[in-house]
């Protein structure tokens, strides 16, 4: 222990299964999933399961209804979440200055809504319905709302909850996998270790689940077989056939154990440890054994750990044949036998940039109360990849110090360590 | 969490591709010279956008970059992924680092990105007879979405295809923060350099909206000038009748690397990076703080960050995107932070000669400030004519300056409101 120990101190979390912390662990430990046929699509759009996010309202955030119309549901999750983290961590701009309040975040690809750009298309077709683009660049594109390229913007939102909450320290935006989210909380542990900022607000929202998300993961081979998409998500099943979409969005505040206790906040975890890497699997949307290792690694060294004192793995585990069998290798080369894996996306989805700040919520609840819950759905972990997934639960355990694994598509690799701030 | 030591990063390659050339030394000479890089549009189909002046990457000089990266070529969708390709391996090459002992998990890459391109294409292949989308057909077979489509392209290929290419196996992370993205990647990068996470990084920016609905994204805004002038003089920043940004298209990227390692493999270095820092405006969307307090904020966090005062500070390479808005308001934040200072600065916008890259304008801007610092001289702020009252400090107008550069400082401001200096300091290995 230490007055330089990272702790934190607040979490806000918008889910599938729940908008506030408490109700996404009632929600896991009661063994449900936010996994369903999707919701809100066009009638005729092929069967899909997804885990989408429900009671996000603009209004009720205090967002004016001119910004509303240039705010995908990914900014008012960002929005609402960070509010949480900032308001659960007892901050205001008293305690902590604006100008000393830090704000980092991993984003997702942001895509537009048919309706954004269909009146356009529709005034630059010729009668053959081909697209002419003299009528689209001096009439067409007069149809589409003049603030609409905001919003596709992925930092837009960002900045709009920086407004709603009066952030104006050290910043950034890191995009757009998992890998980004979880960048944004070691960037946000080291500002505030450097005395950058006095606290920060760090974590990660996912895209918005669309057509074009969907379309987005079935072309880089997520999603099973393409066109159809998996109904289910099951990290390290026998039966795994892909990956499936999730809404979501995970923010927490970080801050020195001095500076909390300074303020009288309240803790439970400290950040401990991240590594880096990059390296893609060739043919496949995952990183290679290699470039996994050598995050892990990274991690326990920049947490001064060794493997042993590890005392549970929350994977990236997306479900996907290939990244999970690497992943697991990985696993096994850095790990001994027999320690406790657990994946979220099988009841949250594949999360993007939210899943590490909703993976360090969980492993939170998991080290204050010895227990991890089982993987949603896992009947039949594959034998072959050699590794102890929760299938029964909740599992009694006491984790301490939680691994937790964040991957790109394209190959990059972050790794997080936690444990409990005794 | 393990101290993070407080190493010093230093530059030691530096890869442009920019519509004035694909190598340093050209894009460089032109630059001091006040040759304008912004040309009428020469994209297939545009001759009626509103945009017709654009700082295009030339025809030649893009098959140039196909022909480096054949295989590339054929499966990526994005003209900014084979900018990207070029200037890293200029970088690279430049730097001479891939010919020594080093250790490629120790080397990453921090790059920015823009916006992904969202193709008409993508809607019209699956309307139906009645004009209206086919979500289930398109369901069935969206992998024929565009080449270049953000179905296809995610904002992190660039770094992961460099890393790729160059089997580098450290940090690799992707920047959005708009038109902050890449001071704040190069930012990213100096910090893992420092904290002693990578020895290496390569970091910048590759961008391009030289496409229909990127082209008119700024018509929209109200911010991209679309006067019928002579596309060579139509990017002012600082003049009276500026009328808003002039898109370019490219990268800029750097290799930093920490200064022992630079030492003991006898790498030549170009400048020390001395400092960094960010700020959010939390003030609108929409516009920058008319005030500036948001870049003063970043200004004057990087100094505090390098340990220098205003008055160490000979050059600023100014965001001067050109528009009403920003000149005023990073003249104002200028003069607020460096006092007295302000009126002995230099000042240029490397956006008058090669228009805003956007995503990537920091890559080149912050090439351009290393080169400053190195060789004592600043490029001109070009077709700078009529003298605004609010913009009334010294930008270099029209001519290149010889100036001694003891250290300098790079501005970059994000729609939004998110903003991003870094300084670079003239390397003299005798302090230590």
């Amino acid at each position: 222990m230490a007055a330089t120990d990272i702790v934190i101190t607040g979490a806000g979390v918008v889910s599938a299964l729940g908008n506030t912390p408490e109700d996404l662990w009632s929600a896991l430990l009661a063994s449900q999933t936010g996994i369903r046929p999707v919701d809100g699509f066009p009638e005729g759009s092929s069967p899909l399961a997804a885990a989408q996010v429900s009671g996000i309202d603009p209004a009720e955030l205090g967002i004016p209804r001119r910004d509303a119309r240039i705010m995908g549901r990914h900014s008012g999750m960002l929005i609402k979440s960070s509010r949480d983290a900032y308001l659960r961590a007892g901050l205001d701009s008293r305690s902590v200055p604006a100008e000393e309040t830090a704000f980092f975040a991993g984003m997702g690809m942001v895509d537009y809504r048919m309706d954004d750009l269909m009146p356009a298309l529709l005034r630059s077709l010729n009668q053959d319905g081909s697209i002419d683009y003299d009528r689209f660049y001096s009439t067409g594109y007069q149809e589409i709302f003049p603030l609409w390229p905001l919003s596709m913007l992925n930092n837009i939102s960002f900045c709009q909850a920086a407004i709603n909450l009066d952030i104006r320290g050290e910043n950034t935006v890191f995009s757009p996998h998992a890998d980004s989210g979880a960048q944004a909380i070691a960037e946000g542990a080291r500002t505030v270790s450097e005395g950058r900022a006095a606290a920060v607000l760090a974590g990660g929202v996912s895209e918005v689940v669309s057509p074009l998300s969907i379309a987005r993961a079935g072309i880089f081979g997520l999603l099973g077989e393409p066109g159809k998409g998996s109904m289910t998500c099951r990290p390290f099943g026998e039966d795994r056939s892909g990956s499936v979409l999730g809404e979501g969005c995970g923010i927490v505040c970080l801050e020195t154990r001095s500076s909390a206790e300074a303020r009288g906040a309240a803790f439970s975890t400290m950040f401990m440890g991240y590594g880096n890497s990059c390296g893609k699997e060739t043919g496949a949307a995952c990183p290679s054994v290699d470039a996994i290792v050598q995050a892990m690694e990274q991690a326990l060294d920049s947490a001064e750990l060794n493997p042993a004192d590890i005392g549970l793995i929350i994977a990236h585990g997306d479900g996907t044949l290939q990244g999970d069998r690497n992943e697991a290798e990985a696993l096994r080369r850095v790990f001994q036998a027999g320690l406790p894996v657990y994946a979220s996306k099988a009841a949250l989805g594949n999360c993007l940039a939210a899943g590490p700040a909703i993976d360090i919520v969980l492993g939170s609840y998991m080290i204050a109360q010895g227990m991890i819950p089982a993987v949603f759905g896992l009947d039949t972990p594959s034998g072959s990849l050699g590794l102890r997934v929760v299938t029964q639960g909740p599992l009694r355990a006491r984790p301490g110090k939680v691994l937790i694994n964040a991957f790109s598509y394209e190959g990059q690799c972050t790794s997080l360590i936690i444990g409990a701030a005794d | 969490m393990r101290h993070a030591p407080n190493r010093k990063v230093v530059v030691t390659g530096l890869g442009l591709a920019t519509s004035l050339g694909l190598d340093l030394d050209t894009c460089w000479e032109k630059a001091l010279a006040g040759v304008s890089g912004v040309k009428r549009i020469s994209y297939p189909g545009a001759e009626r956008s509103p945009v017709q002046a654009v700082g295009e990457v030339g025809a030649e000089d893009w098959q140039r970059i196909r022909a480096a990266f054949r295989e590339y070529a054929e499966c990526e969708g994005e003209r900014r992924t084979l900018f990207a390709l070029w200037s890293a391996e200029a970088a690279l090459k430049d730097s001479g680092v891939l010919d020594s002992d080093l250790s490629r998990k120790r080397f990453g890459v921090s790059l920015a990105a823009g916006l992904g391109i969202n193709r008409l294409e993508d809607i019209q292949r699956w309307m139906r007879g009645d004009r209206t989308f086919d979500y289930a057909a398109f369901g069935r077979d969206y992998a024929g979405v565009h080449a270049e489509s953000i179905m296809r392209n995610n904002s992190n290929r660039p770094p992961a295809v460099i890393a790729d290419r160059h089997a580098l196996a450290g940090y690799n992370c992707t920047i959005t923060t708009a038109c902050a993205s890449a001071t704040q990647a190069i930012g990213a990068g100096f910090r893992a350099i420092q904290r002693g996470d990578a020895d290496l990084i390569l970091a910048g920016g590759a961008d391009s909206m030289i496409n229909p609905v990127g082209l008119i994204f700024f018509v929209l805004l109200g911010a991209a000038a679309v006067a019928p002038d002579d596309p060579a003089t139509l990017c002012r920043p600082f003049d009276r009748k500026r009328s808003g940004l002039v898109m370019g298209e490219g990268a800029g990227i750097a290799v930093l690397e920490e200064e022992s390692h630079a030492l003991r493999r006898g790498a030549r270095i170009y400048a020390e990076v001395a400092g960094y820092g960010s700020s959010m405006d939390a003030y609108q969307v929409t516009a920058p703080h008319p005030r500036g307090i948001g870049a003063e904020a970043s200004m004057s966090r990087a100094l505090r960050d390098s340990g220098m005062g205003p008055g160490d500070i000979d050059y600023i390479n100014a965001h001067g995107t050109s528009t009403k808005l920003n000149d005023a308001a990073e003249t104002a934040a200028i003069k607020n932070i460096f006092g007295e200072h302000a009126k002995a600065l230099a000042i240029s916008s490397s956006k008058s000669l090669v228009g805003h890259l956007l995503a990537a304008s920091g890559g080149p801007e912050f090439v351009f400030t290393v080169m400053s610092t190195r060789h004592d001289l600043v490029h001109p702020t070009i077709n700078l004519e009529n003298p605004d009252p609010k913009c009334d400090l010294d930008y270099v107008p029209k001519h290149k300056r010889e100036k001694r550069i003891r250290a300098a400082l790079s501005n970059s401001f994000g729609f939004g409101g998110q903003n991003a200096s870094i300084i670079v300091r003239k390397y003299m290995q005798e302090e230590r």
